[in-house]
């Protein structure tokens, strides 16, 4: 990693973009790899063991909100990369207008500025958990050493080192991932004693992955699996899971085009899912060596335990080598992203426009260096907080989960109901989760009915504050529209475009004659709107993920069933795959020609260029 | 300590966050706009607009 930081330092200090987004530049696979390698934290297998460990299989579903990317990958990302916008701040100025659209900006740089600093002071401790554990150190070392030694590849390198370090990390932590899980099988007596005696146990339900307690009722009925899919699935149209999705907007942004924005984003969480699934079979194995655990800080450190104790000695410094890859790999994303937001988001846009290119650079890595100070003394408050904490805050943004979706598929969602609904989404979670349950009004709702409660109230909020304000601009829009082609109920301005002689009534067509069920030859235009392939793709992606989430589990507990579902999932992704692409590769190939002159419209507004004002819609 | 008071407690350190952030957008919108202290930025001195790839 050091020689690694050596090397693109040179790159990185050539411009802001270079040290955020490694120059727009990188092929589908380096995005998927941090995406996975980020995801995959030193808190990750504790949070996959305590659900798999209290759930069984069923407990996979809680992880699969991951299964956002799964439409995303066809949606929101492809219409966030035709944004540019380097952060999701960013995109608020993009897609609205004045100074409702600044004050979004302003206050989601805020949110992402702290909340990286919450994650990495919750990885740290993480860390420093496992640290405790296998070698008895106190807490703080885990929590500073490591943060510190990415540190240095990071502010030296920026996101070409966070990228091309994920991708090495990400490798090695599939190796202890598939190593550990294998032996920790093996010491139950493999795939066959695992099953054999969890059944043994009386516990069969643990190996069935619905098995749901009731439709309402239990721990894990069936409306709490139905709205766990609906926040991942749908979320994915928008950016609804937004706890996660800030994270993979500077991974889709730094891919060099819209199909390589898609396929990262697709191939990063399918990948994610299956190490999901793998987890989950070791993590029975480990309840069949070591059952009724009832402390969750006990039972979720099972996944290190299988490592630490069934590795021989020769391979335990291998484990705590990638168990160091894992933890590097997720410390830097999030210190290059909190600076991001910083730098670009505050710094730049509010406080120093007319900054040049090497003050940002270095401004990013000042940024960098107070992130991780922060990082320290939030960890240390938070040593008793578990990851079912970080859960229950992303389940508590529900207020914000519809608004999330609305600002990418409605025309008339506009900035105030979008604040609106932040701001309401406080108080309505204050009066839900806690003062009203405390109070004896109404009981502890379960996830499920939480979720929903404040989604809805939420709405009570921002469906007025929309309609009781302007719309946005219609010149911002028309450009907005031109620029990102979004989904959804667009209709009144892909009127005025077209009243504008800006959009053509029918599209140049690449055949003569009646459209093919599949067609697989495009012209741009036709590329740019969405159509059937467009669908079929987004419908089979997410029985693609949970197939592979699933079937990988199965197949690694040895059962037929996981095999007829990985085969499944393969041929179902081969199909999705070959519609699609030809159409992904017509829309990148017409946008490129475009890229430059967006870009400089974007970089004109974020400098508060005169021109770019000027530019803002009347000459679209 | 209760499960749901300690998450509304860290959600809401978070928005303190986002005030402050709206707080410099407001500060960045006012000096202008409602000063009227518009920015004359040189882009092609600062970045190099013309040369290349804007951003890139």
């Amino acid at each position: 990693m050091v020689g690694g930081a050596a090397f693109f330092y040179r790159l990185a200090r050539r411009s802001e973009s270079d040290f955020f987004l490694a120059g727009r530049s990188l092929p589908w696979w380096l995005p998927a790899a941090s995406v996975f390698s980020t995801h995959t934290a030193t808190d990750t297998p504790m949070w996959i063991t305590g659900t798999v460990y209290a759930h069984g299989l069923r407990g996979l579903w809680y992880t699969f909100f991951a299964g956002w990317t799964s439409v995303a990958a066809f949606v929101s990302a492809r219409i966030y990369r035709r944004a540019l916008a380097m952060t999701q701040a960013e995109w608020q100025v993009v897609r609205f207008h004045g100074l409702g659209a600044e004050l979004l900006r302003g206050w989601i740089a805020g949110w992402q500025v702290f909340m990286n600093m919450f994650i990495l002071g919750w990885v740290g401790m993480a860390m420093g958990k496992v640290g405790a554990l296998a070698f008895g150190w106190p807490v703080w070392y885990g929590l500073v050493i490591p943060s510190v030694i990415t540190a240095f590849y990071t502010l030296a390198a920026g996101y070409w080192g966070v990228v091309m370090g994920d991708f090495l990390q990400g490798i090695v932590a599939i190796f202890a991932i598939l190593l550990v899980s294998w032996v920790g099988i093996v010491a139950a007596g493999g795939p066959a004693g695992v099953v054999d005696g969890i059944t043994g146990m009386g516990e069969a339900w643990r190996l069935d992955s619905m098995a749901f307690t009731g439709w309402l009722s239990g721990d894990f009925p069936v409306v709490w699996w139905a709205t766990m899919l609906v926040i991942a699935i749908v979320g994915g149209f928008g950016m609804g899971t937004s706890i996660d999705w800030y994270v993979e907007a500077q991974r889709i942004q730094s891919a060099k085009s819209v199909r390589d924005a898609a396929y990262g984003i697709w191939w990063g969480g399918a990948i994610t899912l299956a190490r999901n699934g793998i987890w989950a079979a070791a993590i029975l194995a480990f309840f069949v060596m070591a059952p009724g655990i009832t402390d969750p800080a006990e039972y979720e450190l099972g996944w290190f335990r299988l490592g630490f104790e069934l590795l021989p000695a020769g391979l335990i410094g291998v484990f705590f080598a990638a168990i160091l890859a894992i933890h590097f790999s997720t410390i830097s994303s999030h210190l290059n992203l909190g600076a991001l937001y910083f730098t670009r988001d505050l710094y730049q846009r509010y406080l120093r426009p007319d900054a040049s290119e090497r003050s940002l650079v270095w401004m990013g890595r000042a940024a960098t260096a107070v992130l991780l100070l922060g990082s320290f003394a939030y960890g240390l408050m938070m040593e008793n907080i578990t990851q079912w904490l970080i859960f229950a805050l992303w389940l508590m943004m529900a207020g914000i989960w519809l608004p999330n979706i609305l600002q990418v598929v409605w025309w008339r969602f506009n900035s105030w109901g979008y604040l609106a609904s932040w701001i309401a989404n406080l108080g309505v979670a204050w009066l839900v989760v806690w003062i009203l349950p405390a109070f004896g009004v109404i009981p502890v709702l379960p996830d499920y009915l939480q979720f929903w409660s404040l989604m809805a109230l939420g709405a009570l909020v921002f469906f007025p504050a929309t309609f009781l304000t302007k719309a946005e601009p219609m010149d911002h829009l028309v450009h907005f529209y031109l620029q990102t082609r979004p989904i959804g109920w667009w209709g009144p301005v892909k009127a005025e475009a077209r009243r504008r002689g800006l959009l053509d009534d029918e599209p140049t067509a690449a055949h003569s004659g009646p459209r093919p069920l599949i067609r697989r030859t495009w012209t741009p235009e036709e590329a740019d709107a969405w159509s059937r392939e467009d669908w079929i793709a987004i419908v089979l992606s997410p029985v693609i993920m949970g197939l592979g989430m699933i079937g990988a589990a199965n197949a690694c507990l040895g059962r037929m069933s996981g095999l007829w579902q990985l085969a499944l999932a393969t041929g179902l992704g081969l199909v999705m795959f070959w519609v699609i692409d030809p159409k992904l590769k017509a829309v990148s190939v017409e946008y490129e020609l475009q890229q430059a002159k967006y870009l400089e419209r974007l970089e004109r507004q974020m400098r508060w260029s005169r021109q770019g004002e000027s530019d803002n819609g009347e000459n679209v | 300590m209760d499960r749901g008071l300690v998450t509304v407690i860290g959600m809401s350190i978070a928005y303190v966050a986002s005030f402050l952030g709206m707080w410099m957008a407001w500060y960045g919108w006012k000096r202008r706009h409602v000063t009227g202290e518009a920015e004359k930025v040189d882009l092609k001195k600062v970045r190099g607009i013309g040369d290349g790839e804007v951003g890139s």
